[in-house]
């Protein structure tokens, strides 16, 4: 073998080896824990073994004191602002727990009252703050009662941090904000630790920020939305640096009476399961806002949720409706890859 | 060799190149039905990944009691467990990449490890 020959392989060599680290960026490490009644898992890209550890056990501590600090009605600083305002008592609301009051307010308001944190009691005629809802659906005189008062958060007075109501029936219940603060939480946390490139996904609602590849421009992350009935991938989507995506769904929580489905989503104004939509996704970057958004477009429901959408600032959504129709923003449809023609849908999603 | 015009630099340039291409299949193609495994955790314990490539049951202790799976060829479900939902049962078999049944009241969480490893996370 000549002088060049050899060059010429130790050149190709080399190329070799180049491509290979290229294609080369480690897999992200995955670690989960149980908080808020799910199931949470942490993906971390570019961190070694012990911080991505160290990483989940705060998260994970974090996850939990939340859990305790938001519960809705369970002793604790929210539970024990629902009992004050039971009773028709004033009481001071922790800073933590007045802020997150703050931040949904608004939101409650420009979605038209269909996101509304206010209606706890309703949750509670349904069974769905237990870990068994059902098995029935409650009496119509009990969902005619709540009706009559149709107590939101919007009638509870906010001084500062004092609040108080002339609603009896007004009992706060974060169930559809609550999961979406805690993300933005996780994720503010991972920063502080130094980690840049993460999803943090609970239960299925996630966020993201960063790469895949633990480096900028390396890999985006890939995310699969859940068909709404059978098991597998309905679409997917690669998320751009720092992006959430949360879906509101009747499968998730639900209890069947008389071959009749009730889920979990209760519409303010009919006292009952929102009808017309089985799946709501939303894609923003603000955990909290798509958290709440997924709910005011599914009680929305086929007809409205475009509205709605846009009164949220919320550009990129997708809803599913009963008969397996999906429509979404023209912002969304670009950037999801479907395994199926979209046009065709899903075929009829009645249970 | 000669008459093809081809040196002993070329051949090797060749050689390393059949062998980045296999070695890029072996990395990136991934078949659509494989056996697979799922990754079982319990509360407190550091996850446990089982292979999915025969029929058994297994029983796991949870929080209130003991669960039992049912282990099959690619898929994996809840047959027994302690809580007053059984949506876990109802979940039934679990056998696309990602899927994912929990018994939260146990606090027994399976989830099948992805086949599509093109996937981070899936959102429902």
């Amino acid at each position: 073998m000549s002088m060049r020959a050899v060059r010429r392989g130790a050149a190709a060599l080399a190329a070799v080896l180049l491509l290979a680290a290229c294609g080369g960026d480690p897999e992200p490490q995955r670690h989960g824990f149980f908080a808020f009644g799910t199931w949470v898992e942490l993906s971390l890209a570019g961190v070694d073994k012990d911080a991505a550890r160290a990483a989940r056990d705060a998260v994970s501590e974090e996850f939990q004191r939340l859990h305790g600090a938001w519960h809705a009605w369970e002793p604790g600083p929210l539970g024990d602002v629902n009992a004050a305002l039971a009773r028709g008592e004033a009481v001071a609301a922790d800073p933590e727990l007045a802020e997150l009051i703050a931040r949904a307010r608004p939101l409650a308001a420009a979605s038209g009252g269909l996101f509304d944190p206010g209606i706890g009691a309703l949750v509670a005629l349904w069974g769905f703050h237990s870990e068994a809802p059902g098995p029935a659906p409650p009496a119509p005189e009990a969902i005619d009662a709540w009706l009559a008062a149709r107590p939101g958060i919007a009638d509870l007075d906010m001084d500062g941090e004092r609040l108080h109501t002339d609603k009896s029936l007004l009992h706060l219940d974060f169930g559809a904000f609550a999961k979406g603060v805690a993300v933005e939480r996780a994720l503010a946390i991972l920063r502080r630790l130094g980690i840049e490139h993460a999803i943090v996904n609970a239960g299925g609602d996630l966020g993201a920020m960063g790469w895949a590849g633990g480096r900028a421009g390396s890999r985006p992350w890939r995310i699969g939305i859940r068909h709404p009935r059978a098991e597998g991938v309905l679409a997917t989507l690669e998320l751009a640096a720092g992006e959430a995506v949360f879906t509101s769904g009747d499968y998730e929580r639900f209890f069947i009476h008389e071959g009749r489905r009730h889920h979990h989503i209760l519409d303010p104004r009919s006292g009952r399961p929102a009808e017309g939509a089985v799946a709501v996704t939303v894609v923003h970057p603000q955990a909290a806002l798509a958290d709440a958004a997924a709910t005011a477009l599914f009680v929305a429901g086929p007809g409205g949720w475009r509205a709605v959408a846009a009164a949220l600032g919320v550009d990129q959504a997708m809803l599913i409706d009963a008969d397996g129709g999906i429509h979404m923003t023209e912002a969304l449809a670009r950037r999801l890859q479907f395994d199926i023609d979209p046009a065709t849908g899903l075929g009829d999603l009645r249970p | 060799m000669k008459g093809w015009g081809l040196t002993g630099g070329d051949l090797l340039v060749l050689l390393l190149a059949a062998v980045l291409v296999g070695g890029l299949y072996g990395r990136y193609w991934t078949p659509a039905s494989e056996a697979g495994a799922a990754l079982i955790t319990v509360a407190g314990q550091a996850p446990r990944q089982v292979s999915l490539d025969r029929s058994r049951d297994l029983q796991v202790q949870g929080a209130l009691g003991p669960s039992r799976l049912e282990l099959a060829p690619g898929r994996i479900r809840f047959t027994e467990s302690p809580c007053r939902g059984k949506h876990c049962i109802h979940q039934g078999w679990l056998s696309h990449g990602g899927g994912f049944a929990a018994c939260l009241p146990n606090r027994v969480a399976v989830q099948l490890l992805s086949r599509r490893r093109d996937l981070d996370a899936v959102n429902f």
